[in-house]
């Protein structure tokens, strides 16, 4: 291989690093974009809500309330149903108070970047007060872990950490901050290197190398958490492994040998159709199943709680959330996003639409209370100036999009405004 | 039987694995997303088939190496859930060489980007190739000669600063 081959190989393997992770709704969002292209019904495009960027206005609202646009490569072709070709305006929504007014304790205004002028992103709340941050690849190539104690709202810096190229979780623990980082060297097999720095600050120290596959078949590792004196993750396809944080060899959690973390120590698999369907407790060895029944789809299993949606003939019907045994089940709004709970399996986030179905804002729900807040988020219109691509002249086009924030299961919620970091700490919603 | 069936587990499965590879072909995390996704509607409209033939990895790759370098994105009206990795923002390099031959590589045309990953990503043949693509053989190896060429070109002109570039 020539240096031109070997250096293009290399950063494709980095970059590839890099990717996008697939949501747990992936397969659900297909689902529907699927069912809505074959069967074309009103009552379906309802059920639009299936993306975290969402798109909209103009012509691409149109098309979104219209039948659905024709599919390229099935060429299935299903008939309308009765009554879906003609669809009254809906109303816009009505603005729920800001989040700032609801849940006032919970919420933390920061500044968009840091005291050296960098953009960072929140990792995750250590405790009550404290924020983990860390500065975004783009903005230098140098890259460093800060804490925010959100009382103050003072950054304190904890240490610069070696450029991660890869992929990289951060777990506390104990005072412990892990995270991962993807190595290859020529010659030898990749890598998954696993390292930590204490939260008080310090050098960051390789804690141990995890020999990873064919990763474009079988992935990286992720769930990574800090037990006791060990470093616990998980293979990407499965496989529960733990290594001491002073360093030594992964070796294999007895009974987790096709297992996922959940939430230490509950390690799950997925069943069929539902994310972590059965689950297991590995130090004291109970076990969970969920109740799932049919009809129902994009069933989604944390520790406590279920979220999924319920179709009647194959046709969105509703969101709901309930407890794992079955029981407690609520309904959730109509334009809940999957894939993008907002944490603790209670908190949920939501679509708001103004004029013309037009994305307004977005909007926290309590699945618990019923509340609801407004969490300041804005859509920001785009223009795609016209061109000519391989000779087929292409008009401008305008759009809207909507960032909805990155969800999660713990209790962070952080939200990017236009001129700073709103972190929402859901734990402190009573 | 459920015309469905094992398809939500090939997702999980492969999820992961198509988005690395739509990000290598698209060269942004909104593209590849939206990428993966069109692929795998395809894939899922055509799974009874593709399932009994046991080859989706290849039927939804090809998918995407094509729709990559065809015109689908002007259909486009709405986006994927994705989720960034870790939270960080796109592909950066420790050394300003390979920063400068991933961006070069975005500019390059479609198909011989496509080209180039299929060749020294997924490690394909040029017949593989061609095949994939759906062009000839020939048609293979004068876009990865281009392709590289224009490369090389980016690889000259890197610029060395305090002493990262290797």
């Amino acid at each position: 291989m020539t240096h031109l081959e070997d250096t293009l190989n290399r950063v494709l393997s980095g970059a590839a690093d890099q990717a996008p992770r697939a949501s747990a709704g992936l397969a659900a969002a297909v689902e529907t974009r699927h069912r809505r292209r074959r069967t074309r019904t009103a009552a379906l495009l309802s059920a639009a809500a299936v993306a975290a960027v969402v798109i909209g206005a103009g012509a691409a609202v149109n098309t979104l309330r219209g039948p659905a646009a024709p599919s390229p490569a099935t060429g299935e072709s299903g008939s309308p149903s009765p009554g879906a070709t003609k669809h009254a305006e809906p109303p816009a929504d009505e603005m729920p108070p800001p989040v700032t007014k609801v849940w006032p304790k919970a919420v933390h205004d920061l500044p968009a970047k840091l005291p050296d002028g960098r953009e960072y992103e929140p990792q995750l709340l250590l405790d009550d007060r404290t924020l983990l941050v860390m500065t975004t690849a783009l903005d230098g190539k140098r890259q460093f872990l800060w804490r925010f104690d959100l009382g103050s709202g003072r950054p304190t810096r904890i240490a610069e950490i070696p450029p991660a190229r890869g992929s990289a979780i951060y777990a506390d623990g104990g005072g412990n901050i892990v995270w991962w980082a993807s190595y290859k060297e020529p010659g030898r097999r990749r890598v998954a290197r696993i390292w930590t720095v204490p939260v008080t600050g310090g050098r960051p120290r390789p804690v141990a190398d995890v020999p990873l596959g064919d990763v474009m078949k079988e992935g990286h590792i992720n769930g990574l958490t800090v037990a006791d004196s060990d470093v616990v993750f998980a293979y990407e396809k499965g496989g529960v492994h733990r290594v001491p944080l002073s360093g030594g060899r992964p070796r294999p959690v007895k009974g987790a040998e096709r297992h996922h973390v959940l939430r230490w120590p509950w390690v799950g698999v997925h069943r069929g159709k539902v994310v972590f369907r059965e689950l297991l407790n590995v130090e004291t060895g109970e076990r969970r199943d969920a109740v799932v029944n049919s009809g129902e789809e994009q069933v989604r299993c944390g520790v406590e709680r279920c979220v999924g949606v319920r179709t009647r003939n194959g046709v969105f019907a509703t969101w709901f959330v309930r407890d794992r045994d079955g029981s407690g089940e609520r309904e959730l709004p109509k334009r809940s996003v999957p894939g993008a709970e907002a944490g603790l399996g209670r908190f949920f986030m939501f679509q708001l639409n103004g004029r013309e179905a037009a994305p307004a804002g977005v909007a926290l729900y309590d699945a618990d209370t019923g509340r609801s807040a407004d969490l300041g988020v804005r859509p920001e219109k785009h223009t795609i100036p016209a061109r000519v691509v391989r000779g087929r002249h292409i008009k401008k086009q305008t759009y809207v999009s909507l960032a909805i924030p990155d969800g999660g299961d713990d209790r962070l919620l952080a939200v990017r405004l236009t001129d700073r970091m709103r972190i929402v700490d859901l734990a402190a919603i009573e | 039987m459920d015309d469905a069936s094992g398809f939500e587990g090939f997702v999980a499965e492969h999820g992961d694995a198509l988005l690395r590879y739509g990000y290598l072909l698209a060269g942004n995390p909104h593209d590849a997303a939206d990428l993966v996704q069109e692929a795998l509607v395809r894939l899922r409209g055509a799974w009874p088939r593709v399932r009994r033939k046991d080859d989706p990895q290849g039927y939804v790759r090809t998918t995407m190496a094509r729709l990559h370098i065809s015109l689908w994105r002007r259909r486009r009206r709405e986006r994927l859930t994705w989720t960034p990795p870790e939270r960080t923002g796109h592909a950066f390099f420790p050394s300003d060489e390979e920063q400068g031959l991933w961006r070069r590589l975005a500019e390059l045309p479609r198909r011989q980007r496509a080209v180039l990953v299929l060749r020294y990503y997924e490690q394909l043949s040029d017949s593989e190739i061609a095949e994939v693509l759906g062009i000839s053989t020939g048609t293979v190896r004068s876009q990865a000669f281009r392709g590289l060429d224009k490369l090389r070109t980016a690889l000259s002109s890197a610029p060395v600063t305090d002493g990262s570039t290797r």
